[in-house]
């Protein structure tokens, strides 16, 4: 307390006068929390006093005419409140501008949306992670219905992400917010990141940020990991499933240096092969064999929020390998065999990021971000050898300024590189395929962006406009515009719209993987040009509270339109596919809408239902893009015992009839119905919970719900019909699972 | 030494002027509340920091945990709060090391104890 102050109190009680009490808050994250040392002071006067350690102040009231009181405090927006007659007085400080949008997760409740952020932005935190295994990325989304984990090569089990109703490259995968999962690493980099290594993952639909770059279209995954200055001292994990295959994790944290300001983190990965399993008698696999170690440093110094310097950096190695195909292969004796059938990928990515910040003042801050990756892969699929090489950078500088205190600037440039080289050849003759050779897909793409964030009207509305103008070395300047806009109706309602384009460059092969497992021809009509396309979209979120329950429903409209697109053309020649750029209508119109009730904090119920029309006019017909069903429906319930011992989660997944790749032009036996038929797939997981060690079991696809026969010309893999490409349901029939976690906090 | 003599002299009518103070409508008041099931050192300190988070709490001090059990000493406004409303709290707060659970209960004493008290 300062002199003044206790002088001051001392003559209001000298003289018997009254004193006026109260408390100081600030919105927190979590609710209102006291703010001790915020200063509360009569207006118009040097009448003031500071909150003491519990938040708590009190004034002299005698000779004070206008009964208005100012508070403030550092970081919160200063407010006025008059007191009336009041002799008791609640403040509450709005938190100030320059941090939100910056959304602060915590384990306490499951998959939500984010109040603060101005784009819808769902967050899948670690309390919804625990719902299922989650051995990987593409596993992490069996509770929420914004994203469709998708096979695209039955054989390695690929996968990928869809938002949108469209395929995972179109939408951007960020690691700590940095692009990590492209190119090369996009067939196989969402499985690299186990369970144990992600925080949180924010999924964003539709128009996002320009501060990432230009790339995503139908939307954002960013996938944060775990913070070495907040995570567990110690994580260990295990899993395995019925097929044999086998997961460890092992996560160390601590605090180093003289003054501890510097935390680490170290986590190791690996998986080791399942048995040789093939349920349905058709000579294939039914999973790859796979075999992965991982191992990543973090580093982190100071806080990015507090004025000063502070520094993220991390190092990350995966080295990766799957084996699939006919029971027999062995790809030591068998590579590029014409007599027995297999896929080998095998690949080593070394990879790392540094990002530093310093924050000048509370309304300055500039920050400095790099990233890159490098990737050795060799791999077989069937007769086709692919070696391929990528080096990739991305280099970022950024200003951020808040003025006027309604708006926050962030100005800076970026640049991004790549270099990808890819080796075709071909082990056989017989399937009178000419496009052996090499290929390199370059990148060098300097750019310039600025995003404004004004919030006005008491942050009831929230504007987000961003521009950005990339220069292609070989396509020239794109100029990308987003925008987006919240408005917070009332404490229930709040409604979003976005709107903005976004351009890619095609990794043909390295994105196509099944172009190389296909027995067609590749035949380049023209070169590529980078594909661009528009997407808007409004969503509207209404939340409420009665008694012991809490419940919220969100319903979103997305359409994205394409005005360059490319995708391989199978339908103008049986035997080839046609490499050539897409300018007609292509179009994705996506509905959903999601409601998720609570009661009591012990049970959860979940329940979404997705509309996707997404096609394409060719020749004057509309084609529905393949494996998207019209209709979609999810739920899930989560139920926790009082004691919080037990947690049981069971969620479904219903797919309607999908559209399938015409394979009319086969003889009979290769045909294929042109729909998939409705099904529904089931998982459940119980979970036991003891001070820090959780041990869980579960079953992923209850019913044993299988595809017939998902390989084309399985008994002749080499063969010019054999096909992988009409994957659209469970191939591997019911899997048991158990696993342990254990932590030392 | 000016300093101290202030600071002297304002304790000095703390203490003279303080009952005066408080004689308004709003008066304040002290709960004694046994809370149970704390099964380690942080849970104090929680229930602590959730109480101050609540309006008219003007003060929480608590003794040391005694089989499972710590002694909270909690002053607060009439006008703005109450004892139940404390107690209320207390059992909502989530627990230090499981923030899904809420396993703190207050221990209900026979009247006379808790009426001493007040």
């Amino acid at each position: 307390m300062s002199r003044m102050t206790i002088v001051l109190l001392l003559l209001a009680h000298m003289c018997g006068a009254q004193t006026i009490k109260g408390k100081l808050f600030g919105e927190g994250v979590q609710g209102k929390e006291i703010l001790p040392g915020g200063m509360v002071r009569w207006l118009g006067t040097d009448v003031a006093t500071f909150a003491n350690e519990n938040g708590v102040f009190e004034l002299p009231v005698s000779s004070i005419k206008d009964r208005r009181l100012i508070a403030s405090n550092m970081g919160f927006v200063t407010d006025t409140i008059a007191v009336g007659d009041r002799t008791y007085v609640s403040i509450t400080l709005r938190r100030d501008a320059k941090d939100l949008g910056t959304v602060t997760i915590t384990d306490r409740s499951g998959a939500r949306l984010s109040t603060t952020s101005v784009g819808q932005t769902e967050i899948i935190n670690q309390r919804e992670l625990s719902k299922a295994a989650c051995c990987d990325l593409a596993g992490c989304f069996g509770t929420q219905a914004s994203v469709q984990p998708q096979t695209t090569n039955i054989v390695t089990n690929a996968q990928e992400l869809r938002i949108l109703g469209l395929s995972g490259v179109y939408n951007q995968v960020l690691f700590d917010g940095l692009p990590m999962v492209y190119g090369l690493n996009y067939t196989y980099g969402i499985s690299t990141y186990p369970g144990t290594l992600v925080n949180s993952i924010m999924v964003s639909k539709g128009t996002t940020s320009v501060l990432q770059g230009y790339e995503s279209i139908s939307g954002q995954i960013n996938m944060e990991s775990r913070q070495p200055d907040k995570t567990e001292r110690l994580l260990l994990n295990g899993y395995m499933n019925s097929f044999g295959e086998k997961h460890a994790n092992a996560n160390l944290a601590t605090a180093v240096g003289r003054n501890k300001k510097w935390h680490t983190m170290l986590s190791l990965h690996t998986v080791q092969p399942a048995g040789k399993v093939d349920g349905n008698n058709d000579g294939f696999l039914d999973l790859p064999l796979l075999t992965r170690y991982m191992a990543l440093n973090k580093w982190r110094y100071g806080n990015e929020r507090e004025k000063g310097l502070s520094l993220q950096g991390m190092v990350r190695v995966v080295s990766e390998r799957r084996i699939g195909g006919q029971t027999g292969y062995a790809p030591a004796e068998n590579e590029g065999s014409t007599s027995i059938y297999g896929q080998c990928v095998h690949y080593t990515q070394p990879e790392a990021y540094v990002k530093a910040g310093y924050r000048l003042s509370d309304d300055h801050a500039v920050s400095l971000a790099a990233s890159g990756f490098a990737q050795q892969q060799r791999s077989w699929f069937g007769t086709t050898s692919y070696h391929a090489r990528q080096q990739s950078g991305y280099l970022n500088l950024q200003h951020e300024w808040l003025w006027r205190e309604k708006h926050l600037l962030k100005y800076g440039a970026s640049y991004r590189y790549q270099e990808l080289n890819e080796q075709i050849a071909f082990s056989d003759t017989f399937l009178h395929r000419t496009y052996a050779g090499r290929y390199d897909t370059r990148l060098r793409v300097p750019g310039l962006f600025a995003e404004n964030t004004f919030h006005w009207k008491d942050e009831k509305y929230t504007l987000i406009t961003g521009l950005r103008l990339d220069h292609h070395q070989q396509w020239g300047a794109y100029l990308t515009p987003r925008s987006m806009l919240k408005y917070v109706i009332n404490d229930h309602h709040t409604l979003r719209a976005s709107a903005g384009t976004g351009w890619r460059q095609v990794n043909l092969f390295a994105e196509q993987v099944n172009l190389l497992a296909s027995s067609r021809d590749v035949v380049f009509a023209e070169a590529l040009k980078p594909e661009q396309a528009m997407n808007w979209g409004v969503s509207h979120n209404y939340r409420f509270e009665a008694g012991d329950m809490t419940g919220a429903v969100t319903g979103d409209f997305y359409s994205t339109r394409f005005s360059n697109q490319f995708f391989p053309d199978y339908d103008s020649d049986p035997t080839r596919a046609i490499i050539r750029n897409f300018t007609g209508v292509s179009r994705s119109n996506a509905l959903q809408v999601d409601a998720s009730l609570t009661f009591f904090k012990q049970l959860e119920v979940r329940a979404a239902y997705n509309y996707l029309y997404v096609y394409r006019i060719e020749n004057g017909g509309k084609n529905m893009l393949p494996f998207n069903p019209r209709n979609r429906a999810m739920a899930a319930v989560s139920y926790t015992t009082r004691n919080k011992h037990w947690q049981a989660d069971a969620n479904m997944h219903w797919f309607d009839r999908m559209r399938l790749p015409d394979t009319r032009n086969n003889p009979v036996e290769y045909r294929r119905p042109l729909y998939s038929v409705p099904y529904a797939s089931y998982n459940v997981q119980l979970t036991y919970k003891w001070r820090t060690l959780d041990v869980y079991a579960g079953c992923e696809n209850l019913l044993n719900y299988r595809q017939p026969d998902p390989i084309i010309s399985a008994t002749n893999p080499f063969g010019p019909y054999f096909d992988l490409s009409s994957v659209w349901g469970p191939t591997r029939g019911r899997e048991l699972y158990v696993g342990v976690r254990y932590a030392i906090k | 030494m000016k300093k101290t003599f202030a600071f002297i002299a304002a304790m000095a009518a703390l203490l003279l002027f303080a009952p005066a103070t408080y004689a308004q409508a709003d008066s304040v008041k002290t709960a004694v509340i046994k809370v149970t099931n704390l099964h380690c050192n942080n849970d104090m300190p929680t229930i602590k920091k959730r109480l101050l988070n609540n309006d008219g709490i003007d003060e929480v001090t608590y003794s040391g945990i005694n089989g499972e059990t710590s002694v909270f000493t909690i002053v607060y406004h009439t006008s703005v709060t109450s004892q139940e409303q404390i107690e209320k709290a207390i059992e909502t707060t989530p627990g230090c090391d499981d923030k899904n659970s809420t396993p703190y209960r207050v221990r209900k004493e026979n009247g006379r104890k808790k009426k001493a008290h007040e």
